[in-house]
């Protein structure tokens, strides 16, 4: 087949050249009725049915450049004083219709150029002619031919060939009935080709698409073609010709012609006729192109109209995503193209890209698909994080938003969720009201809660950023007004707890750190109300009273409300966390502490807290090394804590030495109730008798532990307590204690053996002259103090 | 004063509490504290998240160079309690101190110091900065360099300690916001020696000028 096309062209071009050899031959000898009968025969050759199109157009291309010979050989023969009028009638003897109108194009264009006639007149007489050929390709060709030829004869605004009865108007009108023409003969082209299969016969068509294309060219060059004339002759003209014809291919190169080929001011002017056209194109057109390339185009002078056209190019648009016949990917990209533009012409208006993300919305749940395409995805993906990217926090005025967020897959959800939680860090907005936490909660709903198409378990180190993010997102609350600040908490607090355990690992201590922030703004807040109270009001003509600046009403929540809510949301993640929950309690107990002496009932909940911490170390934890970091917290929190009255602290303080004295291993039990002793030096609560007995429990455990010489380093940190609280005046620790307590643990190193020097070992003997040192430079500096203790 | 004179960076950093206590250190420091400027990263623990602590390593020369002991609130578990860093002629100690009893206080601290047999103890719990001498050794807390919510503090002054150090000798600056703007003041100590407050409030700016000046 392919070898066919090649033979038949190769013939055809052997008898075109042979033939404008003749006539070139003839023409040197004068003999131009010679001449013409061979480009007559030369063009025979484009009356043939063999060529594709492709093969047609290089013959046609041989020809062109003999006639380019022949017509300025036609402008010599002038000169011999040849009637151009005589020569136009002539060549009309030639028998075939397309060697007769070929040639009377080439000669008619001579015709114009000597002025010998009117433009219009030819022209006009030439258009009538060539509808004598209705055969698709050879039509197509012919006109072409004449396109081309009269390039630069057309009347027009300032030329030559303008005058009182010819001007652009003849031009464009000649021009818009030849569209039409080949228009027509380049759709019936689909229905006379040789071609069986479809795609071929597209194939075919499209390969002509240019010739067609080429009187949208001719009109764009048109130096007279004013904005007035487009919009009153040109446009209309071109949509109805498109619009009667129906045809797919047609429509769409040729409405792309259009858009690509006039200016894009003289759209905006005809914007609407152009919508309204575009909207009525043939179902199957591929519309998304056409409309991405039209707004690429609007992009760059919408600024310039006075008013916005948003609008009315979204009111299209939803025409043609009824209209079309297209997927929901196309329209999707469609709404990106449409949110660039929008962002781009009118940032501005949040209300635009909202109505786009609306539209969208819609176009996906009339799509009814049970699951959108990867591609679909990607383009939600790029429908959320263009505003994101561009707009930053302002999304969160779009209500739209996350309704369309819910569309996508759940990780991609999570994805654009953690990216505002990101802006929100990066704007430092405070979440000062109902509104923005409503609306922000809803916007990161995918990284609140589980989801049911959740498939698999986000992995952990994602879901851990994630956490940590809302975790923080927390801090940003705060309204001065305590009352409204406590119902912000609440919100969260709400969403928080509705979490599960597992995101309660993350979000719960940054809520519970932000409630003891909250109780200290309302601490102060009390106290300057008592205070307020108290000085008022006889004490007002004082001169010498306190200026306590503005006094806040006092808020309706109380400090026992908030301590109750801590104490209920630890008990619900006692059991997944319980280290994290012992130090929150820990914490809260520290809380209690700073405020305590404002309500009676504080001290209850301390108490409680502190020996619910004492019940998560007893009953959730097992590993004896986190055993032994709780407990130490623990004692050593309680041992700063002023908050309880005797008979309370005495009860957990023994309770809690109990504990130590518990630990399943035995130095364990010493380390702890070295830390532990801090409970009977209490400010408020000493108690000699305790002290003595944890010391001597201490000593009795880290004497039997000495079989391990690492165990030194026990009864050396007991040393280092001694000389603290001897320091520290507490008269149970007296200069004889430290004394046998160093004479002991001489003994004890005297009695290690060379091969028992490991490194911990050496570490421990050089913690011990370290310790020595440090009292030999006390005693220097302090004689009187410690005149009793012998340091060698 | 260029890097050489002064010997080795060291950024000593703690109390962050990211992400359970605030968000971030504040935009002051950011600027100020950026990948591979110092040598040495030590933070004595409540850094907080996995997230920090990396953060943090990245403002070493290298990983290695970086070193953490375990707060109270970290959740990286694997870190141990105490740790100790030679850098110049000085050991250094590091601990968060929630576990030495009074908080803060320096007696107690200095028994970990000899426990650690070390020429400086790092601590923090406190949110409060602060490098003293005791018995001739010195004990350094870095604050919070967040100024985040503590029980025991409730001042938001947010700051950290770089130490330039050179053999046997330490230049300390200590930065600390204060409102807007931060502070700097600096401190020269030697090994065995006694410590000297060499300027009370250096302003970043005028520091610059310095400089320029030398030149």
């Amino acid at each position: 087949m392919e070898a066919d096309q090649e033979r038949y062209l190769e013939e055809a071009v052997t008898v075109v050249r042979e033939q404008a050899y003749f006539m070139k031959q003839n023409l040197d000898q004068n003999s131009l009725r010679e001449a013409l009968k061979h480009s007559s025969n030369m063009l025979q050759e484009l009356r043939t049915d063999l060529l594709s199109p492709r093969n047609y157009f290089s013959l046609y291309m041989t020809v062109f450049d003999e006639l380019i010979f022949l017509e300025s050989h036609f402008l010599e023969e002038r000169k011999n004083g040849r009637k151009m009028a005589d020569l136009y009638e002539s060549v009309q003897h030639a028998s075939h219709i397309i060697p007769r109108l070929y040639l009377m194009i080439t000669v008619g264009s001579a015709y114009i150029k000597t002025k010998e006639a009117k433009a219009s007149y030819v022209l006009k007489d030439l258009l009538d002619m060539v509808k004598g050929v209705q055969h698709p390709i050879r039509g197509l060709f012919l006109r072409f031919y004449m396109l081309k030829t009269m390039k630069d004869l057309l009347p027009d605004r300032d030329n030559e060939f303008e005058d009182d009865e010819n001007d652009v108007t003849d031009s464009i009108e000649f021009i818009l009935r030849n569209f039409k023409e080949m228009n027509r003969l380049w759709i019936r082209l689909q229905y006379m080709s040789s071609q069986k299969d479809d795609y071929k016969k597209e194939e075919e068509r499209e390969e002509l698409k240019t010739t067609v294309g080429e009187n949208i060219e001719r009109l764009r060059n048109l130096e007279g073609l004013t904005a007035d004339l487009y919009q009153k002759q040109v446009l209309p003209n071109i949509l109805e010709t498109l619009i009667v014809c129906e045809d797919v291919m047609s429509h769409q190169f040729l409405i792309e012609c259009v858009i690509n080929s006039f200016p894009d001011e003289y759209h905006l002017l005809t914007l609407q006729p152009l919508l309204e056209g575009i909207s009525k194109l043939h179902k199957d057109v591929d519309i998304k192109t056409t409309i991405i390339t039209l707004l690429d185009r609007l992009s760059e002078v919408a600024g310039t109209s006075e008013v916005s056209i948003f609008k009315v190019v979204q009111k299209y648009v939803e025409e043609v995503f009824i209209r079309f016949n297209s997927k929901i990917e196309s329209n999707l990209v469609i709404q990106v193209s449409l949110l660039n533009f929008a962002i781009k012409c009118y940032p501005g208006e949040l209300e635009y890209i909202n109505s786009i993300l609306e539209s969208s919305v819609n176009l996906i749940k009339k799509s009814r698909l049970e699951k959108l395409s990867p591609e679909s995805m990607r383009l939600l993906v790029k429908l959320l994080s263009i505003p994101l990217d561009t707009l930053s926090l302002k999304i969160l005025e779009m209500p739209q938003y996350p309704q369309l967020l819910k569309y996508m897959a759940y990780g991609g959800r999570r994805t654009v969720s953690l990216r505002i939680v990101k802006a929100v860090f990066k704007s430092k907005r405070k979440l000062d009201n109902q509104d923005i936490i409503n609306q922000l909660l809803s916007f990161i709903e995918p990284l609140l809660k589980d989801d049911e198409e959740m498939e698999e378990e986000p992995e952990s180190y994602e879901f851990e950023e994630e956490q940590q993010s809302v975790s923080k997102l927390i801090h940003l609350i705060y309204n001065e007004d305590l009352d409204v600040y406590y119902e912000l908490l609440q919100l969260i607090k709400k969403e928080i707890t509705q979490g599960g355990e597992k995101r309660m690992r993350y979000t719960l201590p940054s809520f519970i750190f932000n409630l003891f922030k909250y109780i200290y703004l309302l601490d102060d807040c009390i106290s300057l109300n008592s205070k307020a109270e108290a000085g008022s009001p006889t004490d007002v003509y004082e001169e010498e009273v306190e200026d306590l600046g503005p006094i806040p009403k006092l808020p309706s929540v109380t400090i026992p409300k908030v301590f109750n809510q801590i104490n209920e949301l630890l008990q619900e993640i006692t059991t997944p966390y319980p280290d994290i929950t012992l130090r929150l309690y820990c914490q809260a107990a520290q809380v209690i502490d700073r405020v305590y002496n404002k309500e009676e009932q504080l001290e209850e909940f301390a108490y409680d807290f502190i020996s619910d911490s004492l019940t998560v170390f007893q009953d959730e934890l097992s590993d004896s090394d986190e055993k032994l970091r709780a407990i130490k917290l623990i004692v050593s929190t309680l041992s700063h804590l002023e908050c309880f009255d005797q008979q309370n602290y005495e009860t957990l303080s023994d309770n809690a030495a109990q504990y130590c004295n518990k630990l399943l291993k035995k130095p364990d039990q010493c380390d702890s109730l070295i830390v532990a002793s801090h409970m009977f030096v209490h400010k408020k609560y000493e108690n000699g008798e305790s002290l003595r007995k944890c010391f001597a429990r201490c000593l009795k455990i880290a004497n039997s532990a000495m079989k391990d010489p690492e165990n030194l380093s026990l009864l050396i940190r007991i040393l280092n307590k001694y000389i603290n609280y001897f320091m520290t005046g507490v008269e149970q620790i007296t200069a004889g204690d430290i004394n046998k307590l160093i004479e002991l643990i001489n003994e004890h190193i005297k009695q290690i053996t060379e091969d028992g020097k490991r490194d911990k070992v050496k570490a421990c003997i050089k913690f011990f002259e370290n310790t020595i040192e440090a009292l030999r430079k006390k005693k220097k500096e302090n004689q009187a103090t410690f005149e009793n203790i012998i340091v060698e | 004063m260029s890097a050489h004179q002064l010997g080795e960076f060291v950024l000593v950093i703690g109390d962050l509490n990211i992400p359970h206590r605030e968000i971030e250190i504040p935009d002051k420091f950011k600027d100020l504290l950026l990948p591979n400027k110092m040598q040495y990263v030590l933070c004595p623990g409540n850094f907080g998240s996995k997230e920090t602590m990396e953060w943090l390593q990245s403002l070493g020369s290298a990983k290695s160079n970086s070193h953490f002991v375990k707060g109270d609130f970290d959740e990286v578990t694997t870190l141990p309690e105490t740790k100790t860093v030679q850098i110049g002629n000085f050991k250094i100690g590091l601990i968060h101190g929630h576990q030495v009893v009074p908080w803060g206080d320096l007696e107690s601290l200095s028994s970990v110091q000899r426990e650690l047999d070390c020429d400086i103890l790092v601590s923090g719990q406190t949110h409060k900065n602060q490098i003293s001498t005791y018995d001739g050794k010195y004990f350094i807390n870095p604050g919070s360099a967040t100024g985040c919510y503590s029980a025991l503090n409730s001042s938001s002054t947010a700051s950290f300690i770089l130490m330039a150090v050179q053999g046997d000798n330490v230049t300390a600056f200590i930065y600390e916001t204060k409102g807007e703007d931060f502070n700097v003041s600096r401190i020269d100590f030697t090994k065995n020696g006694e410590s000297h407050k060499v300027e009370a409030e250096v302003k970043p700016s005028e520091e610059t000028k310095d400089d320029d000046d030398d030149e």
